[in-house]
């Protein structure tokens, strides 16, 4: 054999690995995300196979649509709101549970529970809650607030979406925030407690420069969840009443297979997916810095 | 020290008190399961009176649930495993090759993590009609694998990078082509990885619902989610079926939690430290 051949061969064997992987991102990524941007440019309805090439009309349309802006504005509100409510509350309440508490274990393998459960169905069984049982049991707790159905309510419905939606997520960012706490050693805490740091003092200097890598995990994961999410707002409200809690996601959905405007839902989904890398790349810029600041 | 230990006493009741609160939703979604249709328009609150069960029989039968529980476990155990191979194995070449190729190759396979699943919506649809992959659980398996690769991708590579080069090394020595050395050597070493890329996975492909929505039309061909779905729009005012519907749907998932707790909550935590 001559010497060349050995090292192509081997180079080929390394290539081939990496085809059934490329073969299928191509095309069930790639050849998608082209052609979303392709379409974006056109008015093409979805069905037909015929359509009109319009540059950038869809994109003008976009910044004329009054009936897009308040999706837009919902999606940004649901997904900043969920991420500061779930991250805060799921801190918490892994703080509370580093403790060496006798339930620790059971506590936080029965708050994982609902991220078990489908989106879809989480919308259907808090659409039931909020009509009746919270109602009655507002009634039994003698609480007036619980009464109403804030699902019905136009002001209130986004908020009961962020509600549910921290419900059904909180176990999952607990669950990495108390992985990044068993992180810290112990002997940190006794020298900080030597020099008399108590409480809040030890989570501001010791606990919390040590669990930024968690910090950057659930932030950006969680604000990217909230604007990608689409079954749990399709269950819980459908988008009401009214577009009261309708979400860029749905408003894709609505104009590309129920208006017949898939030209312009591609056009939305650019601009969403514009949205997400520009607040992804702000997060991390500035985590990534109080990451190396902390060290 | 009675004063510490009242303190940790407060601490816990005060925490089994927000579980307790937080678990609601389940115990309504039980108790209503279980109650007679009568029972269930009165106060839902209630504990059922006596334990119903027909409720879960009928559920079972109007969603044909057999074949929904087939189906869905068919396409989330071929998604899963398809990913983690297929990842794995380009993984390998990608974490060991140090050429610009493959270096690209990453970031664009890393790329994808971001893209969101509406901008690709009506091209992929179209796509798959196309290619004959519309009503096809397979179709659907092959698409959950191709939009899986990034995140797995991803995981694969950050952890094989970090493993030793001379492990592989003494291996080429003794005349191991590139995918034995990937079985034998890194496929045992990557173990966790893959445990975590198939947990993460099949949360995602078992309750994902608008994909299977635009994809399979059958009846027969079903998945949970459009089981649940379809229910709701025929029995929404039937809530004791309903909720034997969502229990019945619920269980499969948290029977596979219970059994494997520990690694499901290690590898969210793991699939978080690497993502």
């Amino acid at each position: 054999m001559r010497p060349g051949l050995g090292e192509r061969n081997e180079s080929f064997q390394y290539f081939i690995l990496t085809i059934p992987a490329v073969v299928l991102f191509a095309v069930f990524m790639i050849y998608p995300v082209i052609g979303g941007i392709f379409y974006s440019l056109t008015d093409w309805n979805g069905i037909d196979m015929r359509f009109h090439f319009i540059g950038l009309s869809n994109y003008k349309t976009f910044f004329h649509d009054f009936y897009v802006l308040i999706p837009l504005r919902n999606s940004f509100v649901f997904a900043f709101l969920l991420t500061i409510c779930q991250n805060i509350v799921s801190l918490l309440i892994a703080i509370a549970l580093h403790r060496r508490l006798k339930t620790k274990n059971l506590l936080r393998t029965l708050l994982f529970l609902p991220v078990l459960l489908s989106p879809l169905m989480v919308g259907y069984l808090w659409s039931y809650l909020f009509t009746d049982p919270i109602a009655e049991l507002g009634k039994a707790l003698h609480l007036q607030t619980m009464a109403n159905n804030y699902l019905g309510s136009a002001a209130a419905s986004l908020y009961a979406a962020v509600f549910v939606n921290v419900w059904r997520m909180l176990g999952w960012t607990m669950v990495v925030y108390i992985a990044a706490l068993q992180g810290i050693p112990g002997e940190l805490y006794e020298a900080a407690e030597m020099d008399g740091a108590v409480g809040w003092r030890k989570f501001i200097y010791i606990t919390s420069p040590l669990i930024i890598p968690a910090f950057t995990v659930n932030l950006v994961m969680t604000m990217e969840r909230g604007f990608k999410e689409f079954d749990l707002l399709f269950s819980l409200t459908g988008g009401g009443p009214g577009n009261a809690s309708e979400i860029m996601s749905l408003t894709i959905y609505r104009e590309a297979f129920q208006n017949y405007r898939a030209g312009y839902g591609a056009t939305l989904g650019v601009i969403l997916f514009l949205i997400i890398v520009a607040i992804t790349l702000i997060q991390l810029n500035i985590l990534r810095r109080m990451e190396d600041n902390a060290i | 020290m009675p004063y510490k230990k009242m303190k940790f006493a407060i601490w816990e009741i005060s925490l089994i008190a927000v579980t307790v609160v937080y678990l609601f939703p389940f115990y309504i979604m039980v108790t209503q399961a279980l109650k007679t249709p009568p029972e269930t328009l009165k106060n839902p609150l209630r504990l059922p009176a006596t334990l119903y069960l027909d409720n879960i029989k009928s559920a079972w039968k109007l969603m044909n649930f057999g074949t929904v529980l087939t189906n869905t476990f068919l396409v989330t155990l071929v998604s899963v495993v398809g990913i983690a191979l297929i990842s794995g194995m380009c993984s390998f070449t990608l974490a060991k090759r140090r050429s610009k190729m493959y270096g690209i190759m990453y970031y664009v396979f890393v790329c994808g993590l971001l893209i969101p699943f509406y901008m690709t919506l009506s091209p992929l649809v179209k796509m798959m009609k196309d290619l004959f992959l519309m009503n096809s659980l397979l179709g659907l398996s092959l698409a959950y694998i191709g939009r899986g690769i990034p995140f797995a991708v991803f995981l694969y590579v950050g952890f094989i990078r970090s493993i030793p080069q001379e492990m592989g090394d003494s291996a080429l020595i003794d005349g191991c082509s590139p995918g034995k050395m990937y079985w034998y050597i890194y496929f045992p070493m990557v173990k966790h990885i893959t445990a975590t890329s198939i947990i993460l996975n099949a949360l995602w492909v078992w309750n994902d619902f608008l994909f299977p929505l635009l994809t399979l039309q059958d009846a027969g061909k079903r998945t949970i989610t459009l089981a649940q779905y379809a229910f709701y729009g025929m029995y929404n005012t039937q809530w004791n079926l309903a909720f034997a519907s969502y229990l019945l749907s619920m269980l499969p998932l948290v029977a596979a939690y219970f059994l494997l707790q520990r690694s499901v909550v290690e590898g969210i935590a793991a699939g978080a430290v690497k993502g």
